[in-house]
């Protein structure tokens, strides 16, 4: 099995190395002469408003939470979509229930007005 | 070296464990304290998978069970975090001794 | 790929080794450090380790499982939480409280107990040959026969959650 998943090791201590490696360069080459217009956020040119630590709105932790939830449905999904060949009708009527069943939750939070964005 | 195989995965998911455990009781964030689940979570799911490789066991069960292990926690930390949240909106802290409303 | 002179599960066991390193030291920094921001950042590196431990112990399905859900879902809803409250987390605050000689003494306890009963187990690790078909396709074999109610229940427990935490974050506020 690792020997499958060789490529992929070295792929990421290339990665790692090629990182490390740019960012220690610049380390070693630049010259440090920071001041207080350096330090600031960065914002296209615009003058920053604030710290780059705000509060977030709480909406968007809704959307997160919609977002994991459909998330884990797809990691049922996929098993289900290798051997649904094999399995034929009863898999696909499970599988309907089960993504009827979430929908509902889907449902009820377009019903409650949490999907707008006010 | 199947067997000292076996047991460094075993010895090391302990280890991970504990660190969980040492987590959930010196965090004062209650943020921190979810995330110490979450790696405790982490050590008992390389458990079951090293059992799946190592035991004699039905096919594939350490494979399905850590599944249902990860669900039920993405779920956990949906709602852990939510009441974490609507905590936070009303005492204004996420620290767990300032969260006291329940004490006599 | 061959190698000549190793033995393969000799290279197995160092790169087991190489990511079980990685997963203690950023296991032991989610728990210690001070900003809670770097914690949720340091737990992406531990659940990555982990995730790796899986491709390692043939279960290549988890360690895609654990990328997918853990590190793109589980993290970014731990981060935006972090956000949320980032007005009273900052690093100034102290993050630890006073149990932390407590807490060392619990876990060398933990750890005296749950070694002697692993150590006096007497269970024998042998290498299992691998599943024909791959491991996916014989995890959705299983889901679809074996485990077929769980896998029904685990859609009852995701909506569960999704309304509750819904509720309780969702009331239109003041």
């Amino acid at each position: 099995m690792v020997n499958e998943y060789l490529a992929v090791f070295i792929f990421l201590v290339i990665a790692l190395g090629f990182t490390v490696a740019g960012l220690v360069t610049a380390f070693l080459v630049r010259n440090s002469n920071p001041n207080a217009e350096k330090e600031s956020t960065y914002e296209c040119g615009e003058e920053p408003v604030g710290g780059a630590w705000i509060q977030f709105n709480m909406r968007y932790y809704l959307f997160a939470i919609l977002f994991v939830i459909f998330d884990v449905e797809i990691i049922f999904l996929y098993p289900w979509a290798v051997v649904f060949k094999d399995l034929g009708l009863f898999a696909f009527v499970e599988m309907v229930l089960f993504l009827g069943i979430l929908v509902l939750g889907l449902a009820y939070c377009w019903k409650k007005g949490h999907l707008r964005w006010e | 070296m199947n067997n000292l195989f076996f047991y460094t995965i075993i010895i090391v998911s302990l280890f991970i464990f504990l660190i969980g455990v040492y987590g959930v009781l010196t965090r004062r964030n209650a943020i921190g304290i979810l995330m110490s689940i979450e790696i405790m979570f982490n050590a008992a799911n390389i458990n079951l998978v090293a059992f799946n490789k190592f035991m004699a066991l039905e096919e594939s069960i350490g494979i399905i069970f850590p599944i249902f292990i990860i669900t039920i926690a993405a779920a956990e930390t949906a709602v852990g975090l939510a009441l974490i949240l609507s905590i936070y909106r009303k005492v204004k802290s996420v620290y767990v001794e300032k969260m006291d409303l329940l004490k006599w | 790929m061959d190698f000549p002179f190793f033995n393969g599960q000799l290279i197995t066991y160092g790169f087991f080794l190489l990511f079980a390193t990685v997963a203690i030291a950023s296991a032991l920094l989610v728990v210690s450090v001070k900003n809670i921001m770097h914690s949720a950042l340091f737990l992406a590196l531990f659940l990555l380790s982990v995730a790796a431990m899986f491709f390692i112990f043939d279960a290549d399905f988890l360690g895609i499982v654990q990328i997918l859900l853990y590190i793109g879902g589980v993290i970014v809803l731990i981060l935006f939480a972090v956000m949320l409250t980032s007005r009273v987390s900052s690093q100034l605050i102290q993050q630890t409280n006073e149990q932390k000689f407590l807490a060392i003494i619990v876990c060398i306890f933990l750890f005296g107990m749950l070694s002697y009963v692993i150590f006096t187990s007497g269970l024998k690790g042998f290498e299992r040959p691998l599943v024909e078909g791959g491991i996916t396709r014989n995890v959705g074999q299983l889901l679809m026969t074996v485990y077929v109610l769980p896998f029904e229940v685990a859609s009852l427990v995701l909506l569960a959650a999704l309304i509750g935490a819904m509720v309780i974050v969702g009331k239109k506020d003041e």
